[in-house]
């Protein structure tokens, strides 16, 4: 998508936002809309998105329903916690590699990991690809981290299936492959 | 009918706001600026979509039904950064109870 019609989506994209706050699509509320949005982009501009990414409809479905059971869980989880009489946490920060993420997956996931159980993305290492979680209780005895670690790149697969680019799903092949 | 919708939307409405609260309570009960943020965010987000799900059932007006969704498309844009940075800023400035975290991969990663 090249920076003018990224600008236009954008553009398109506040005017919408615009029109449903007011909450009905007169003549006035659309011209306003417009210049309110013509304005942003002018005084506001926002760097262009390198490309504009793939979307497969199927699999973001998938993801989205995954996600909505995640946060119902997490949810109930951090209830669960709370509720109990005798607060016991113990809170890790653990890293997880992003496998070849672009910037729109790391930012996916980064939001995503946030709403789902425990977790709650502190810190990205761009360059090096990884993301660093906090985890608020990896429960008692070994193995709470690496289970935790296995959740977040569930999701982070999932992800790479509904959005990632055809050469970001050719490295989680490969990187599975490597893991069996 | 509307007596169905009446009781499905006050149970989501009342769920929600339960959420609401225990959003709240772990605000005051858990420990440090990290777990409150799970506070924050999770139950906080559910809560507020459960509520907008019960109003959407009742409102006449289709485009109000809208002006909800759009409330929840921000919230599920907005509460996760927000607790992300908050929570980056809080483990940069060392706040929080760094000591007693079972691990910390991000300190093994640029020992101070």
């Amino acid at each position: 998508m090249s920076g003018r019609a990224g600008r236009l989506v954008m553009g398109g994209w506040l005017a919408l936002v615009w029109v449903l706050l007011w909450g009905s699509p007169s003549a006035a509320n659309v011209l306003g809309g417009l210049a309110v949005a013509t304005l942003l982009l002018l005084v506001l501009p926002l760097p262009p998105v390198p490309s504009p990414g793939i979307v497969r409809p199927g699999a973001l479905l998938r993801f989205a329903g995954f996600f909505a059971v995640d946060l119902v869980r997490s949810s109930l989880q951090v209830a669960v916690i709370v509720l109990r009489p005798r607060l016991h946490l113990r809170q890790a920060v653990v890293a997880v590699p992003a496998r070849g993420a672009s910037d729109q997956l790391l930012t996916l996931l980064a939001n995503a990991i946030s709403l789902t159980p425990g977790t709650l993305t502190l810190e990205v290492d761009r360059p090096r690809s990884t993301l660093y979680v906090h985890v608020i209780d990896v429960g008692e005895g070994p193995g709470g981290v690496e289970r935790v670690r296995q959740e977040i790149l569930q999701v982070e697969r999932l992800a790479i299936l509904a959005v990632g680019s055809a050469e970001c799903r050719r490295s989680l092949a490969s990187a599975e492959e490597g893991t069996r | 009918m509307s007596t169905v919708l009446d009781v499905v939307s006050a149970v989501l409405l009342l769920s929600g706001v339960a959420l609401a609260v225990i959003a709240g309570l772990g605000l005051v009960r858990l420990p440090d600026v990290f777990s409150r943020m799970h506070a924050a965010t999770k139950p906080a987000t559910l809560g507020l979509v459960l509520v907008l799900l019960g109003a959407a059932l009742r409102v006449e007006d289709g485009s109000d039904a809208a002006t909800l969704l759009l409330v929840g498309a921000f919230q599920f844009l907005t509460a996760p950064v927000g607790a992300h940075i908050i929570g980056r800023s809080a483990y940069r400035a060392g706040a929080g109870a760094l000591d007693d975290l079972v691990v910390d991969e991000l300190r093994e990663r640029d020992p101070s």
